[in-house]
């Protein structure tokens, strides 16, 4: 079993949750956001290496004594890393309990996929987007019923604790009161644990191509 | 402090932590590296495989190691990495939340070499290493590792694993000298000797062979945003790139 991941970042210092971890994301994502951090994740994904389980364990395993120091471990992101849960299941059966494993996702994937997880991983960080269906539609190309089902499920399944709700400001698609509402939401279903921050659209230079 | 010295010296602490609680005497040099860091480097390294190498060896006789939760109450460096994206906008400071694509290896240059291991003929004991390229310091997969006796015949030997790593549990009698080999470097041979640090790992830096085929140039195309690099050897002839894996593009 293998899976292509875009990027393998080490030494990630409570940007995971708690302690050192190093953040591995894989390719694929279900969703098309408008300002995608990551949108090699779109890419053909034989220009990305792939790794087994096995062979990720041997990778990220240097900072096994940073992990264990500070409570941290491993970040699956991406790319949508509930996509390849049978790829977490293996890993966690190399790292044992040693290491804290984090989900870092959408939620816009099916059911199945979030009971699987839920006792596989430790911590989740769910980027909500927005819950209003039409700006996350709007955003994201999909719709997002999914999401708060999914939600609901994994909180029944893992408690509140364990579930960081990340909520954007993203300009010309959500505003300040559209977060706010989000939030309240969200609360209502008993998460107390919240990641508010913006998006700041920079102006880029058109790159133009040099004469060959 | 710049977002990649301050990771540095955070790491660096945790090490100590651990080298403290443990009873380790590791020797930790100051970084005198100016310029930008990458929070590592192969010193950095080296220290965390002698930490690794010296717990395992003492859970094998049976002593605990100290280690969970100890830097829990370290503080953290700030939490501002916050990380320029290709596309038209930048995250916040506040809240860095992006998966950056990073170079695993992107590291500092270091000065000098780690200490070399010394054995006593007729002693036996384990022997650990890392192998990597001299230029770019990346870990080299699949380097042959021979221990030989002192006329060059092989006693034993091994394989490097994916990151670069070899292990020997035991040496045999008459081991005298360890030569590494890999096709598109020169062999390098190194003497075993010893003394009473025998457990620390050794880092073994390989020359690329003058015969290599060098990436001379990049051609950059706008199909799909995918730089496709002309690959010419030390004639300046083009290379079919079918089978030739390229590992970095500088």
């Amino acid at each position: 079993m293998k899976a292509p991941f875009i990027g393998i970042s080490r030494h990630r210092i409570s940007i995971d949750g708690e302690g050192v971890t190093t953040l591995a994301a894989f390719h694929g994502c279900p969703l098309r956001c408008k300002y995608c951090l990551n949108a090699q994740c779109f890419d053909n994904e034989e220009r990305f290496p792939s790794y087994s389980p096995e062979e990720l364990y041997q990778k990220v395993g240097i900072d096994n004594l940073y992990f264990i120091a500070t409570g941290g471990g491993v970040c699956f992101g991406g790319g949508e890393p509930l996509l390849r849960v049978d790829f977490i299941k293996a890993f966690r059966q190399l790292c044992g309990q040693d290491w804290k494993l984090t989900i870092e996702t959408s939620l816009n994937v099916p059911a199945q996929h979030v009971e699987a997880i839920a006792t596989i991983a430790d911590d989740f960080i769910i980027d909500i987007k927005d819950t209003n269906p039409a700006i996350y539609h709007a955003y994201t190309g999909r719709n997002n019923a999914l999401v708060m089902d999914n939600l609901s499920r994994l909180i029944q399944l893992k408690g509140t604790d364990h579930i960081t709700i990340r909520i954007p400001l993203i300009p010309n698609y959500n505003t300040a009161a559209d977060c706010d509402l989000s939030e309240q939401l969200i609360r209502q279903m008993g998460i107390t644990h919240f990641d508010r921050f913006e998006y700041v659209i920079r102006e880029t230079k058109p790159h133009l191509p040099e004469c060959l | 402090m710049k977002p990649g010295k301050s990771t540095c010296k955070y790491l660096k602490e945790i090490r100590r932590k651990i080298a403290e609680e443990n009873g380790i005497a590791l020797y930790m040099p100051e970084c005198t590296h100016q310029g930008p860091c990458a929070g590592t480097c192969p010193q950095c390294e080296h220290e965390v495989m002698q930490l690794e190498t010296e717990l395992a060896r003492r859970s094998t006789l049976g002593k605990a190691a100290t280690i969970a939760g100890i830097a829990v109450t370290l503080a953290t460096p700030a939490a501002a990495q916050v990380k320029d994206c290709d596309n038209s906008h930048k995250v916040n400071a506040q809240t860095a939340t992006a998966a950056p694509n990073i170079n695993l290896q992107d590291t500092i240059r270091v000065q000098g070499l780690v200490p070399r291991r010394t054995i006593v003929p007729d002693t036996i004991f384990a022997l650990r290493g890392k192998i990597i390229d001299e230029k770019t310091e990346e870990e080299i997969p699949f380097v042959n590792v021979t221990i030989r006796d002192k006329e060059g015949k092989i006693l034993t030997g091994t394989q490097s694993d994916l990151s670069g790593e070899f292990t020997f549990k035991t040496l045999p009698q008459g081991a005298t000298q360890i030569v590494f080999k890999f096709v598109g470097y020169t062999p390098t041979e190194v003497p075993l000797l010893d003394n009473e640090e025998n457990h620390l790992p050794i880092t073994i830096k390989m020359k690329q062979s003058s015969s290599n085929l060098i990436i001379d140039e990049i051609i950059e195309t706008r199909m799909f945003g995918i730089l496709e690099p002309a690959i010419l050897d030390d004639f300046g002839q083009t290379f079919e790139k079918d089978g030739v894996k390229v590992k970095v593009i500088y």
